[in-house]
This record gives structure tokens, C-alpha cells and sequence, in this order.
């Protein structure tokens, strides 16, 4: 579905993503990696927010080099930016009506089914809500652009255990609704819940890809790439 | 909408409509006449123009300053093509036929002044809009053959529609108030259609909405057709109301004013516009007996500073203020 192949990308002096090359099919990918590694700029590569300076990035068999992020959106791809952002001045109501297709699989009632809380919010403003709940509506967001490929950024940082595991619920379900997910982690437990295959991230290039179990049960790859203790988070 | 909000509404509406008949009960006749042709009418014809500032940044974030100018688009296409105005440029179109021309130069103006200032924001927004109003004013006023340069064109008596003639002054007032009252709805009803949602979206995050497959400068550009309609609108009325238009309606003094009435009303709300334009054109009018005749701008000034001194969000935010003082002392 998504293809990056040797992927370069430069702010000014500074050469942030130097060579990723990844795919993502039907099953979910995680990227994981430790901070100021790259993998936000190759969220916002892919998804058209940063310049690329060399490579390409292939969606369904067409390039998304230069293009607009609007058109990029349209093509099938959203993105659940770190830090969540939804609108501070809209109302959770108006944040999903900005987004709804009629009578697509994902719809207003749908997310409202899926997310209660989000219904019990629904008139309150996008600054009024808990880290969770923006967590949700920015989930819920890109779930109603009914995308081929849904990416996501730090979607557990700074959550409750509790919202976490019902953040991993909703993703586990996604591939079944025959979306694509790529998801970036700090939460290794998260990123491996989800996904079968991960990614290791290191100063602009993927170090490492294997499947998650491998990871999950050998710490020494788990101090090398990712600095994590002994038991792990 | 709280049902609170419709009924307060529907009561200011009913008011507003029966002003005519209720002034002279309070005034003696040739003062209410003047209250409601000069001052409130006035007051609502300025309002529209000014709400289509305020509709720009409200929603969108965008403070434009060539809505006066887009309103004297209007109201010169209105003056070239319509039949009696003197000089006759163009002529030949009954009201019927130069006002909806009047509106749609008005609209492409305002697609036009988005499209240029698609880019910017911020100060360099308010510059480039800046730049364009002076540009269009000082071609109009240079060029004679196509609007009588600095002079203007006069005589642009409005139409009279089932025997009721724009000079009328109640007639006038009405048709203003109710021009004025569609606008409003349609910019309430507007704001909560995805299109609407997009635009605040933008003013929030306008990557963010990009992200969300949005085209950001599309909708941008949309939004400053609407508010080219208003303005128009607004330019239109007014040009009926003057009996024609002349280049300094454009100048750099419209358009400030312009700019004071929706600050001092304030940018929160739709309807600030109509506020601030009545708090100018009342200062406007009797500053020069209230202070000094030579010096009533120093008035207007003083009234703009205490006013934005106070309540940063201009007057709709005095009101908010207020009841949340009236709430907190009851408790």
C-alpha cells in the first residue's frame, strides 16, 4: 500500500531522515525508536506537511512527492499528529461533522458507538477536553476520512494505562475494517500489541525491522536500539 | 441555537422593525425622521460593509482591509450601468438588472483580493488588502471616462419596487434592516455547514486542515467571495443612499472606519458590526455639537481608544463582562 524508498529529508543543515525505506501492507507496522530520531518528520513526509529532498513515497502505486497534503488526504492517507491538535475554538460535535462521508463505514454514529465519551463530550470545545479525550476525537478524526492508510503519531504519549488499553483495542480492530496502519511508538508494549512487524528507528534510517514478538523477547536489542531498562514500560 | 438567544432575537427584530412608528412617539416627527434615515440607516448600511470584515475575521482570522473598496466595486458597477445617473457612462439598465451586476463585480473583487492574498497573513494580510484598496481608489479616482474621476456619479436614485420608491426614508430603512437581517442569518446559518467548519478550522490550525483534506487556499478564497457579497451588499445600499459615489467613499478614511466599527463592536460576533457602526455613526453625527466642530475626530479617537482600552474584544465583549458580573453577584 505504502512504499518509501530511500527517503531523504533536510531542514537547512540539519539531514533528519537519511534513507528510510519501509512498507506497509494490509498488516500494521510499527515504527519504534527513541526521541529526535525522525520518525514525526517521516509522518509529516508522507503525509506531505515536510519537503522531501530525495526518494519517493508511493501510495497505492502513485507518487506523493510534492504533492499537497490535501490531495494526499484525499488519496486514502490520514494522519493522528503527535500532540493530538484538534481545533480549540470547534466543539467535538463540529470536529466530526468537518470530516463525515455520509453513509460511509465510519460515520458520526459509528465513532460515537465506539468512543461514549466522545458522545457525552459532544458539545464540549476541542481545549476542553482531557489528553484522553483529544486522544480519541483526533483518533476519531482521521477514522471518519474513512482512509485506506491511517498514521499515527504518539498516539498513547501521555495517557492513562486504562485509556492505553483502550486505545489498543480500537487499533487492533482497524485492519479489519481494511485499513492500513502505520504507527509510530515510544510504548513498546503499545506498538507491539498492535502491530506484527516493527520497525527500529535510528538517527534518520530504519536500523532493524522484525516481527514484534522477536523484539519483545530479547532485551538486549531492546537496551542497544531503544534504551530501555530491564522489564521494559 | 438556545431557545434564549431566537426569542431575544425575534424581540430585538420586531423592534427594530417597529422603530419608525415608535420613535415619533417619543421625539417630535422631523427628529425621529433623521434618527431613523441618518443614523440608524446609515448605521445599518455601514454595518453590513463592516460585517464583512467581521465575518472574514471572526471565522477565518483574516483582517481584510479592502471591504470598503469591494463595497465601492458595487457601487460603482451599480452608478456606471444604471439608467438616470449622471454623467451617463454606461446607462441603459434598470436597478433590477445593475444591482445583481453591482453584486457579482462585488463577489469577484472579493474572490479577487483572496486569490492575490492567498499567502500572507497577519500584518503582511492586512498590507497587501491595504495595497489593493488604495490601488483600486486612486484608479478611480484618476480616471475620468470611466467614473467621472474625482467627482463621482450622482444621481443614483435607487428603484421604487410596487410603488414604493427607495427615497422613501422609512421604505429605506426597512429594506436596509431586512438586507441586513438576511446577511445575518445567512452568515449564523453558513458558519455551522462544513464549509463554514473548515473556515475555523483554518483560523485554529490551517495545516492541520490541509491534513484533513482540505484545501486551505480554496476555501480561503471562497470565504472572501462571501465576504465580497456583503460587502457589495452593503455598497450597493449605500450608494443609494448618498444618491450616487464618489472616490473618497473608498479612500483611506472609509476603510479605517470600516476597520473602527468592527473593532469597536467587536470581533467576536456577527453582530459586533452593527454595534460598532451604530456607536460611530451616533459619535460621527453629534461630535461635532457634543466637542468641537473642528476637532470631532479627536472625539471619535478618544471614544475608539476607551473603548478597546476597556475591552480588548470591543463592545459585545463589555456586554459579556457585564452579565458575568450580574450572574456572579447574584450568587
Amino acid at each position: 500500500m505504502l512504499e518509501v524508498r530511500d527517503l531523504h529529508v533536510r531542514f537547512g543543515q540539519a539531514h533528519i531522515l537519511q534513507g528510510v525505506s519501509l512498507s506497509v501492507g494490509e498488516r500494521p507496522v510499527a515504527i519504534v525508536g527513541r526521541n529526535g530520531m525522525g520518525k514525526t518528520t517521516l509522518c509529516q513526509a508522507v503525509m506531505g506537511l515536510v519537503a522531501t529532498s530525495e526518494g519517493g513515497i508511493a501510495f497505492g502505486g502513485r507518487r506523493l512527492n510534492g504533492m499537497p497534503p490535501y490531495r494526499i488526504a484525499r488519496r486514502g492517507v490520514a494522519l493522528v499528529p503527535q500532540g493530538r491538535r484538534t481545533f480549540p475554538s470547534l466543539s467535538v460535535d463540529e470536529h466530526l461533522r468537518l470530516v463525515a462521508v455520509p453513509g460511509a463505514s465510519w460515520n458520526i454514529e459509528r465513532v460515537y458507538r465506539t468512543f461514549p465519551r466522545l458522545a457525552e463530550r459532544r458539545r464540549n470545545g476541542g481545549a476542553e477536553l482531557s489528553g484522553g479525550e483529544q486522544q480519541m476525537l483526533a483518533i476519531a478524526r482521521a477514522l471518519l476520512m474513512n482512509p485506506k492508510l491511517v498514521i499515527m503519531d504518539e498516539p498513547s504519549e501521555g495517557l492513562a494505562p486504562v485509556i492505553v488499553d483502550q486505545l489498543i483495542a480500537v487499533l487492533r480492530g482497524l485492519p479489519a475494517d481494511g485499513m492500513g496502519v502505520l504507527l509510530v511508538e515510544q510504548n513498546l508494549r503499545v506498538a507491539t500489541e498492535v502491530a506484527e512487524d516493527v520497525a527500529i528507528m535510528v538517527t534518520g534510517r530504519i536500523a532493524a525491522a522484525m516481527p514484534a514478538a522477536r523484539l519483545v523477547g530479547d532485551q538486549e536489542l531492546q537496551r542497544r536500539y531503544l534504551g530501555v531498562a530491564a522489564g521494559g514500560r | 441555537m438556545h431557545s434564549r438567544t431566537v426569542t431575544w432575537s425575534l424581540l430585538s427584530a420586531l423592534l427594530l422593525l417597529a422603530l419608525p412608528w415608535l420613535l415619533p412617539q417619543v421625539m417630535p416627527a422631523g427628529q425621529a425622521q433623521f434618527w431613523i434615515a441618518n443614523i440608524l440607516g446609515r448605521a445599518i448600511v455601514f454595518g453590513i460593509i463592516a460585517m464583512s470584515l467581521t465575518f472574514l475575521a471572526t471565522y477565518g482570522g483574516f483582517i481584510s482591509l479592502a471591504q470598503m473598496m469591494v463595497a465601492g466595486v458595487a457601487g460603482y458597477t451599480l452608478a456606471v450601468f444604471a439608467e438616470g445617473a449622471v454623467p451617463r457612462i454606461v446607462g441603459g439598465l434598470g436597478y433590477g438588472a445593475a444591482i445583481p451586476l453591482g453584486l457579482l463585480a462585488a463577489t469577484a473583487m472579493g474572490l479577487l483580493v483572496g486569490a492575490i492574498s492567498m499567502r500572507t497573513r497577519d500584518i503582511y494580510l492586512l498590507m497587501i488588502t491595504l495595497a489593493l484598496a488604495m490601488g483600486v481608489f486612486r484608479f478611480i479616482e484618476t480616471n475620468i471616462a470611466w467614473f467621472n474621476g474625482y467627482e463621482g456619479i450622482r444621481n443614483v436614485v435607487g428603484p421604487s419596487v410596487l410603488g414604493m420608491d427607495f427615497r422613501n426614508t422609512f421604505v429605506f430603512y426597512h429594506v436596509a434592516l431586512g438586507t441586513a437581517a438576511l446577511l445575518y442569518i445567512g452568515i449564523i446559518y453558513l458558519v455551522r455547514t462544513p464549509f463554514g467548519l473548515v473556515l475555523q478550522g483554518i483560523r485554529d490550525n490551517p495545516r492541520r486542515v490541509a491534513a484533513l483534506g482540505y484545501s486551505v487556499a480554496l476555501h480561503r478564497t471562497a470565504a472572501f467571495g462571501v465576504a465580497g457579497f456583503i460587502a457589495g451588499c452593503g455598497g450597493v445600499l449605500s450608494t443609494i443612499y448618498n444618491i450616487g459615489i464618489s472616490p473618497g467613499t473608498i479612500g483611506l478614511g472609509g476603510t479605517v472606519n470600516v476597520l473602527i466599527m468592527s473593532v469597536i463592536g467587536g470581533l467576536g460576533h456577527p453582530i459586533g458590526a452593527f454595534i460598532g457602526s451604530l456607536i460611530f455613526t451616533v459619535f460621527d453625527t453629534f461630535a461635532a455639537t457634543i466637542y468641537d466642530r473642528d476637532r470631532f475626530n479627536t472625539l471619535i479617537g478618544l471614544v475608539f481608544l476607551a473603548i478597546v482600552l476597556v475591552s480588548p474584544d470591543g463592545a459585545i465583549g463589555i456586554g459579556v463582562r457585564l452579565r458575568r458580573l450580574l450572574a456572579a453577584s447574584r450568587r
